[in-house]
C-alpha cells in the first residue's frame, strides 16, 4: 500500500488548488502578517515634543519642573514665542503647548495618548504643588522633611509578570493563521473524495473500476491526505518558528500534535463536504471556504480580539469552532499553561473529526452506480 | 456593441461574489468603525486605559488610589486568578493591571515598597499610567513624611486642583475621530479584490484560444474590439466608484460630505481606481489559468493592503517596512487618506502632500498600465 499512498501524494502536489491554498497562501499570508505586525509589540514609546511659552516672568519653578521631566524623556520641550509655537501645533510638529503662566495650562489640538500625557504631567505638577500647600496649612514644622522627599521623587511601581510566557497580542493573528492553514486540509480532503467517487470525474470511475479493494483504496487517500497536509502545516509552523522566530517557543511535540488533530479536522471536514449532498462542486467548494473563512475570522485571524469576544458574549461558538479549539491549544502551549483546557481542545477536536468520518463513509459506502 | 455586451455578460456572471466582496467592506468598516472609540472633536478629553484592580486592602488610601485611577480610567475590580488576568492582558481586555497589596499603605508609602503593576511589555498606555500612579505614590509618601495618618492623606489627596486644557481654535486639525475612517482605509482591498477578480475572469474568458481567434476573424476592426472592452472595463470600475461614494454619501451623511475634504476624497480614490484597474489588468493578463489568477489576485491584494497600510495603521509600522511600502500604490493612497483625516482643512504643506500621493498613484497606474499592454502584445504574438 506505500507505494499508492506515494503516488497519491505525488497527483496531490502537482494539483494547483491542493498544493497552493493549504501549502503556499498559508506560508504568504504568515510573512505579510509578520512584516506587517510581526515585530509591532505595541508602538514604542517616544518622547513626546511640546513647546512651553512663557506667559510670566515668575515661572522658575514650573520651567524646572518641566526640566527634570526632560531628563528621564518622557517629553522634549522646547522654549518658543506664543506665535511660534501655535505655528508649531498646526503643522503638527508638537503635541501641545504648555504655558508657564501663573497658572500654568496647555493647549492641544487634538485628542490623544500624547496630549492625555501631557496633561497628566500637567496635573502631577499641580498636585505636587497642592501637597506642599496641604502640607505648609497642615504641619508646616514638617515642611523641610517634605519638601526633601518631593524632591527626591522615587519609582514605586514594579512591573511584574504574570507568569505566562508572552502578552505579545499579536501572536494570536499567528495561531489563527495555523488553525486556519490546518482548517485548508478540506481542499486536500476534497480532493481524496473526488478521486474516490466514481460520478465526480472520468478518473475517479477509472479508479473505482479497478480491481483494488476499495477499503484499501479509501485508506490510501486518508493517510496520503493527512500525512501530505500534517506535513504542509509542520513546514508552515517551522518557518514561523525558526525562520520568523515568533511565539511558538513551546513544546513541540504538543505543537505537532495539536497540527495534526488540526490536520485531521481539516481533511475530515473536505471529504464530509465533498460526501454529502449532490450539490455541484463549485458551490461545495464555496461552502468549504464559507466555513474555513468563518472558523477563522472567529478564531482572531482578521481581528486578534475577535476570539476573545465570542468568549465573552457566545462561549458555546469557540467550544466547536474547530479554528478557535486549534488556536486556544497553541495559546495553552505558548502563553499560559494549561494542561486541562488543552485536553479539552484535542479531545473535541478528535470527537468532531471522527464523527465527520464516519457520516462520510456512512454516506458513500456501497455505492454503486448503472450508469455514469 | 457586441464585444461590450459580451464583457457585461461576464460581469453579470460574477454579480455574486461582486456582492460578496461588498458585504465583507461593509461589514469590516462598521466592525471596526464600531470598536474603534469615538471622541467628541468639539470637548477635548483625556485618554482612558482599560485598569484591571486587584485590590486587597480595605484602607482609605487604597480606596483613595482606586477612586484617583477611575476618575481617568475605566477600572475594573478583578480576582487575584493568574490565569483569568493573563487571558485578560493577552486578549487587551486590559491594558494595565494594578495589585494593591493588603496593608497597603504601611507596605507602599511607610516601609517603601514598590507597587506591584502589570502591563503590556513597552507599551505607551503602560508608561501612561505608570507615571499617574507614581505621582500618586510619591505624594502620599510625601504626606507620611509630614505626619499625615492614613485617613488624612486619603483625605488630603481627595481634592485635585482641575487642570486648565484648551482645544486649539484651530480648525485645520481634526484628530483620528471620524466616522468614515475606516470606511477609506478599507476601499483598496475591495478594489483590488473585485476588480482583480472580475477583470481577471473576463480577460480570460476572452483569452480563449478558439474565441480569439473567431474575434481576430471578425468584421469588427482590433481596435474597436480593444476600445469596445477597455470602455466596458471603466465603466465597471467608475460604477464600483460611484457605489462607493454613494455609499460613504448615504452612511456618514453630512459629516462626510459636509467636510471641506470631501473633493480631496473623490480625487484620491479615483486615481486609486485608475492604479488597481491597472493592477487587476496586469494580473489578469499574465495569468496562465484561471486557478493561478486567483492566487495572483489573493497575493497581490492582500500584499498591497498589508503592506500599504490599509489592514494595519502606517502609524505602527517600523520604518524598515514603510521604506519598502513606498514602492506600492496603496501606500500613497493611504498616506493621503491619513493627511485628509488629520487636517479637517488642508494647508498649503499638506495639500501639497496629498497631491504628491496622488500623482504617484497615477504614475504607478499608468506604468502598471504599460506593462499589461506590453504583456498583452506578446502573449498575442505568441498565441
Amino acid at each position: 500500500m506505500f507505494h499508492l499512498v506515494r503516488y497519491s501524494i505525488i497527483w496531490k502536489v502537482k494539483n494547483f488548488n491542493i498544493f497552493f491554498w493549504p501549502f503556499i497562501f498559508p506560508i504568504i499570508l504568515g510573512t505579510l502578517f509578520y512584516i506587517a505586525f510581526g515585530n509591532v509589540k505595541e508602538a514604542d514609546f517616544e518622547t513626546i515634543p511640546a513647546a512651553v511659552v512663557e506667559e510670566t516672568k515668575d515661572s522658575r519653578v514650573f520651567l524646572e519642573f518641566l526640566e527634570e521631566l526632560q531628563k528621564n524623556g518622557t517629553i522634549q520641550v522646547e522654549r518658543m514665542e506664543a506665535r511660534e509655537a501655535e505655528q508649531a501645533l498646526k503643522e503638527q510638529k508638537i503635541e501641545g503647548i504648555l504655558y508657564a503662566a501663573d497658572t500654568p495650562y496647555l493647549k492641544v489640538n487634538k485628542n490623544g495618548l500624547s496630549q492625555s500625557v501631557l496633561q497628566s504631567i500637567l496635573e502631577s505638577y499641580f498636585d505636587g504643588k497642592k501637597t506642599i500647600e496641604n502640607v505648609m496649612k497642615n504641619s508646616p514644622e514638617k515642611l523641610g522633611t517634605a519638601l526633601e522627599r518631593m524632591a527626591d521623587h522615587q519609582n514605586m511601581v514594579r512591573q511584574v509578570s504574570l507568569g505566562g510566557s508572552t502578552t505579545d497580542g499579536n501572536a494570536s493573528y499567528f495561531y489563527a493563521l495555523v488553525a486556519t492553514a490546518c482548517l485548508y486540509g478540506c481542499f486536500i480532503g476534497q480532493g481524496s473524495a473526488r478521486w474516490l467517487q466514481a460520478n465526480l470525474s472520468p478518473l475517479a470511475a477509472r479508479q473505482c473500476a479497478s480491481s483494488m479493494n476499495r477499503t484499501a483504496m479509501i485508506l490510501t487517500e486518508l493517510l496520503s491526505s493527512f500525512l501530505l497536509h500534517f506535513l504542509n502545516v509542520a513546514v508552515l509552523l517551522a518557518y514561523l518558528r525558526w525562520v520568523l522566530g515568533l511565539d511558538f517557543q513551546g513544546r513541540l511535540p504538543e505543537m505537532l500534535l495539536v497540527i495534526l488533530t488540526g490536520c485531521v479536522m481539516g481533511v475530515s471536514l473536505g471529504i464530509l463536504v465533498l460526501s454529502i449532498g449532490k450539490w455541484q462542486e463549485k458551490i461545495k467548494i464555496g461552502i468549504m471556504l464559507g466555513i474555513t473563512m468563518t472558523a477563522g475570522f472567529l478564531a482572531g485571524l482578521m481581528f486578534a480580539q475577535m476570539k476573545y469576544i465570542v468568549d465573552q458574549y457566545a462561549p458555546v461558538i469557540n467550544r466547536f469552532n474547530p479554528a478557535a479549539l486549534i488556536a486556544d491549544a497553541f495559546y495553552c502551549i505558548n502563553v499560559y499553561d494549561d494542561p486541562s483546557r488543552y485536553a479539552r481542545d484535542l479531545l473535541t477536536l478528535s470527537v468532531m473529526s471522527a464523527a465527520m468520518l464516519a457520516v462520510s463513509v456512512l454516506v458513500v459506502r456501497r455505492v454503486r452506480y448503472d450508469s455514469i | 456593441m457586441t464585444v461590450f455586451r459580451g464583457y457585461i455578460k461576464v460581469i453579470k456572471s460574477n454579480r455574486l461574489m461582486i456582492c460578496f466582496y461588498l458585504a465583507i467592506f461593509f461589514a469590516f468598516s462598521i466592525l471596526f468603525q464600531t470598536t474603534a472609540k469615538s471622541a467628541d472633536t468639539e470637548m477635548y478629553q483625556m485618554r482612558g486605559v482599560r485598569i484591571g484592580v486587584i485590590n486587597n486592602d480595605d484602607g482609605a488610601l487604597a480606596e483613595a488610589l482606586v477612586r484617583y485611577l477611575s476618575g481617568i480610567h475605566q477600572i475594573t475590580e478583578l480576582d487575584d486568578e493568574i490565569s483569568v488576568l493573563q487571558e485578560k492582558l493577552y486578549y487587551r481586555a486590559a491594558d494595565y493591571i494594578v495589585r494593591i497589596p493588603e496593608d497597603f499603605y504601611e507596605k507602599c508609602i511607610s516601609e517603601g515598597k514598590e507597587l506591584e503593576v502589570t502591563m503590556i511589555p513597552g507599551s505607551y498606555t503602560g508608561i501612561y499610567v505608570d507615571q499617574q500612579i507614581n505621582s500618586f505614590l510619591n505624594n502620599a509618601a510625601v504626606y507620611q513624611k509630614a505626619g499625615f495618618t492614613e485617613e488624612e492623606t486619603a483625605d488630603a489627596m481627595k481634592n485635585r486642583e482641575n487642570v486648565r486644557v484648551e482645544l486649539a481654535d484651530d480648525k485645520s486639525v481634526a484628530g483620528d475621530n471620524k466616522d468614515y475612517i475606516y470606511y477609506f482605509r478599507y476601499m483598496p482591498y475591495l478594489y483590488l479584490a473585485v476588480f482583480g477578480f472580475v477583470l481577471g475572469d473576463i480577460l480570460w474568458s476572452f483569452q480563449k484560444k478558439e474565441l480569439n481567434r473567431r474575434m481576430m476573424a471578425s468584421p469588427v476592426p482590433l481596435r474597436r474590439q480593444k476600445l469596445e472592452g477597455m470602455l466596458c472595463m471603466s465603466l465597471f470600475g467608475v460604477g464600483i466608484w460611484v457605489l462607493l461614494i454613494l455609499g460613504a454619501a448615504v452612511c456618514y451623511g453630512k459629516s462626510w460630505t459636509g467636510s471641506a475634504n470631501v473633493g480631496y476624497y473623490i480625487l484620491n480614490t479615483l486615481a486609486l481606481l485608475f492604479c488597481t484597474l491597472s493592477v487587476a489588468f496586469l494580473a489578469g493578463t499574465i495569468s496562465p489559468n484561471r486557478d493561478a489568477l486567483t492566487g495572483i489576485v489573493n497575493i497581490l491584494s492582500l500584499g498591497m493592503c498589508f503592506l500599504g497600510g490599509t489592514f494595519v495603521s502606517l502609524d505602527v509600522m517600523s520604518g524598515s517596512i514603510k521604506k519598502i511600502s513606498q514602492f506600492l500604490p496603496v501606500y500613497w493612497y493611504e498616506k493621503a487618506n491619513d493627511i485628509l483625516t488629520d487636517f479637517s482643512v488642508m494647508t498649503e504643506t499638506a495639500r501639497n502632500q496629498v497631491f504628491q500621493a496622488v500623482g504617484i498613484q497615477i504614475v504607478f497606474g499608468a506604468a502598471f498600465f504599460c506593462l499589461a499592454v506590453t504583456a498583452a502584445r506578446y502573449k498575442q504574438t505568441e498565441g
